[in-house]
């Protein structure tokens, strides 16, 4: 619709994506316009029980503020009497920057988009808004005009994320409690945040390295490409990392994001153009350090919300009782069992046979779920991710009558453009399209070198949903390993524990070694045996800090040069004043790259700060 | 004796300050009876009222000559009393530094959220400054500028100071006024007629104070 065609709802009526520059006034008319569409209107009504009179009133509410915008701070009063101002009542949108306006704001070439110190509203109504700026719509306030007084006590979360479902917060800074229920996405949004670090989103805010933590990837000034990526933040992202290499720190401000190659020393983790040229064909999309186990894993456990996922994952897995509470459909693993010859496993994801004893067909047998919006596939020590993508048209359609979709699906954006990454969906409205996301093998015991989050994570599109495993030929030996651990016997040998206490990972195994020929996860009964001694911690997810890359095997001294290397399509600020650079002006009007690096780096290295330990602090 | 006729942002306190004449001997002169009447008040008129304006009246001092004598003229005063409401409970304690004219007021909101200063009865502008940076709200204070509450434009005022209306905008039919109004009534416990009954006028009176 004309309304609303510079914007991209990720989540109805809250949240969305700005795809052209738009202002603060025509980011609320789409907004109250998509409010009052009828077919809006009658979910909203019907899945936050309001009455259509208070919702039509509610609407009508926002529509003064729209008008109101302009000229609030003006008291009308008489003397002798007492005036009475209520200012309260306004619909500020929180934003969060897109790259685009990074850059630009950089350059100097918009006003810079400042919220509100206290609760991250945008109170500027002359604020605009540019491609690839986030926009929350304050619906808990919209849904107390509706008359629903249970939000009445919520605001903006100024350190939230939209990746993260923490956008919005009570008065003590807790998160919404029953009866505060917003729609969201939650599961796209994590998905989102996963992909945008996959796709090389090092976004980059000055504060990021500033802390001694980072001061020795600062170095002397070296690539002038790139400065910054905007704002990215990831309490989400952990992967296993051995907890020797040097940045592991509790106190350390930052998220990690670490590619580790244990007993080798390779290069091509960091998502560099120059990694993505040796590991993948050009322009797929990745996401490294992940091995396919902690990548699977992760993916579950993040998208699901799980309990404590990432530490004892595995075991909670197994614990129906944990994911039994989340509405995403169910976690389905299927393992790929083979024959001694190589040949195509094929599952046909809609005419799977939910039997779980479900014979084998042609020689193949079938998987005893069906298969889910997410799902593992282990492949002889290898795993795979199933997931199901959704255009997001069918946000909308989520869920049961009168259910809000809080997870349940997953639709992932462009943050840059708002619009699907993948072409050909909007068809897929009901049955989604599934896409393997695979990691290359890593924790493995018998190929050397061993190789932990060494390998590329990439994708491919599954035709028509229909999954199809090629073994590899020869291959005779399957369903000994899980998480891509493969044991040997009964008693993993010392090497085999190594192994997992480095990844923190459980080994499952059954009790009854001869079942495993056939075995279908789950099942069966296990029994952990070992558990990680160098667990990592799971920190507070409502603890939200910055992501910083670090590649331990090669030596980035100068983190402005990982950037200058990067492989994400976004403008660099040369690129970006070459492209936006008037007619009639020159280059030399804008100030030189480097005078503006050192002017970056001077801001991001006060005096202070420079003096800070190397060993690395928390920043304030 | 004269007619004036009201502009905005006038009362009987400022004209009583423009022509010299006591406020009572304004508002109290027979020929008010029907601003008296139709529910304007000395803090309260409406652009276009007519409102006569008695004579001066002479007063006469006996003075000795070849002595120096002093008269003063006393500049008349009025209260200015503002109150303010976050989702309807007192901002109470909140700093403020309200600037009329040459004029400086600070000090913090009441436990009622309310501020009150005395002001020259002609003042009619004013800038607010509400609580502290970088959270500090700019206020613009139209003194005598709320219009009775027997106009629609007094009803509208009220409401948009109460946040419930936005000023400006076309609404010629009346129906934002109408949704308003029904916004209050459902917020107060009120039959949400958008009529401006009396039961709805009464607590648009005592919720705004005026």
């Amino acid at each position: 619709m004309v309304w609303d065609r510079n914007l991209n709802w990720i989540v109805p009526l809250r949240r969305v994506v700005v795809t052209q520059r738009l202002t603060y006034e025509e980011a609320m008319r789409a907004w109250e316009l998509a409010l009052r569409l009828p077919e809006h209107k009658e979910k909203m009504c019907l899945w936050y029980g309001i009455a259509a009179r208070d919702y039509d009133d509610a609407c009508d509410t926002l529509l003064e503020w729209r008008y109101m915008m302009h000229y609030s701070g003006i008291l009308y009063c008489a003397v002798e009497t007492t005036a009475t101002a209520d200012a309260s009542r306004h619909f500020w949108v929180r934003a969060w920057k897109g790259p685009l306006r990074v850059l630009q704001e950089t350059a100097g070439g918009v006003s810079s988009l400042v919220p509100d110190l206290m609760t991250g509203e945008i109170n500027d109504p002359d604020a605009e808004f540019l491609e690839g700026d986030i926009v929350e719509f304050p619906l808990f306030k919209f849904l107390v005009h509706c008359g629903k007084d249970g939000y009445e006590g919520l605001c903006f979360n100024p350190e939230g994320s939209p990746f993260l479902g923490n956008t919005v917060v009570d008065d003590a800074g807790d998160p919404p409690v029953a009866g505060q229920d917003l729609h969201d996405n939650m599961l796209a949004m994590r998905f989102q945040l996963l992909f945008n670090l996959g796709m090389a989103g090092f976004y980059h805010q000055a504060a990021v390295y500033q802390s001694g933590a980072g001061s020795g990837l600062l170095g002397e000034p070296g690539g002038t490409r790139v400065y910054a990526r905007g704002m990215m933040y990831g309490a989400v992202l952990k992967v296993c990392v051995r907890p020797d290499i040097r940045n592991p720190n509790p106190s350390d401000p930052h998220w990690l994001v670490a590619s580790y190659h244990w007993g080798r020393r390779n290069a091509e983790v960091v998502p560099t153009l120059d990694s993505y040229n040796r590991v993948l064909l050009p322009g797929q999309p990745l996401t490294p350090a992940w091995s396919c186990s902690p990548c699977t894993l992760t993916v579950m456990y993040i998208l699901l919300d799980a309990d404590r996922w990432g530490e004892s994952a595995v075991n909670n897995e197994y614990d129906a009782g944990r994911l039994s509470q989340y509405r995403a459909r169910r976690l389905t693993r299927c393992e790929i069992l083979g024959a001694d010859n190589p040949r195509e496993a094929s599952i046909t994801v809609n005419l799977l046979p939910e039997n779980p004893g479900a014979p084998e067909v042609d020689g193949v047998r079938q998987a005893p779920q069906r298969l889910g919006d997410l799902n593992v596939v282990c492949l002889y020590r290898h795993e795979q991710a199933l997931l199901r993508i959704y255009p997001h048209c069918r946000l909308l359609d989520m869920g049961s009558a009168g259910t809000p979709p809080h997870t349940g699906c997953i639709c992932v954006y462009n943050p840059a453009t708002g619009r699907d990454y993948f072409d050909g969906v909007e068809g897929q409205t009901s049955m989604g399209q599934l896409w393997k996301f695979e990691a290359s093998g890593a924790m493995h015991t018998e190929r050397e070198p061993q190789r932990m989050g060494a390998g590329p994570h990439h994708w491919d599109r599954i035709e028509e949903n229909i999954v199809r495993f090629v073994k590899t030929p020869g291959e005779t030996r399957h369903g000994g390993g899980y998480h891509g651990i493969w044991y040997r016997a009964a008693d993993p040998t010392a090497s085999n524990l190594q192994d997992m206490q480095r990844f923190n990972h459980f080994i499952m195994f059954d009790l009854n070694e001869d079942a495993l020929a056939g075995l279908y996860f789950p099942g069966k009964t296990y029994r952990p045996i070992v558990s990680g001694d160098y667990r990592l911690k799971v920190l507070s997810r409502q603890r939200l800090r910055r992501v910083r890359a670090t590649d331990p095997d090669r030596e980035y001294n100068d983190y402005k040069r990982l950037y200058a290397e990067r492989a994400v399509p976004y403008l660099t600020l040369d690129e970006f004043i070459q492209a936006t650079t008037p007619a009639g002006r020159s280059r030399s009007d804008y100030p030189p790259a480097q005078d503006l690096l050192a002017e970056i780096t001077a801001a991001e290295n006060p005096p202070a700060q420079s003096t800070a330990p190397a060993t690395g602090q928390p920043a304030s | 004796m004269l007619r004036h006729t009201v502009r905005q942002g006038e009362s009987i306190i400022s004209l009583s300050q423009q022509y010299g004449v006591p406020v009572d001997k304004i508002w109290d002169h027979p020929d008010n009876r029907a601003l008296r009447q139709r529910g304007r008040t000395k803090s309260i008129l409406y652009p276009g009222d007519a409102v006569t304006i008695p004579d001066h009246e002479t007063k006469e001092v006996q003075a000795a000559t070849e002595r120096r004598h002093r008269f003063s003229c006393r500049g008349r005063t009025t209260w200015l009393r503002l109150r303010f409401l976050d989702k309807g409970r007192p901002r109470h304690g909140e700093p403020y530094e309200l600037h009329i004219g040459a004029q400086k007021f600070t000090g913090d909101l009441n436990g009622e959220g309310k501020l009150e200063v005395r002001l020259p009865a002609d003042a009619e502008e004013g800038i607010l400054l509400l609580g502290s940076p970088p959270r500090q709200e700019t206020i613009r204070i139209r003194v005598g500028h709320l219009d009775p509450l027997d106009e629609d434009e007094g009803v509208r005022k009220r409401l948009q100071n109460l946040g419930l209306l936005a000023p400006g905008g076309d609404d010629s039919s009346g129906e934002r006024l109408r949704s308003a109004l029904r916004r209050f009534q459902k917020m107060q416990g009120l039959a949400a007629t958008g009529a401006l009954d009396d039961a709805t006028r009464n607590k648009l009176i005592e919720v705004h104070g005026s």
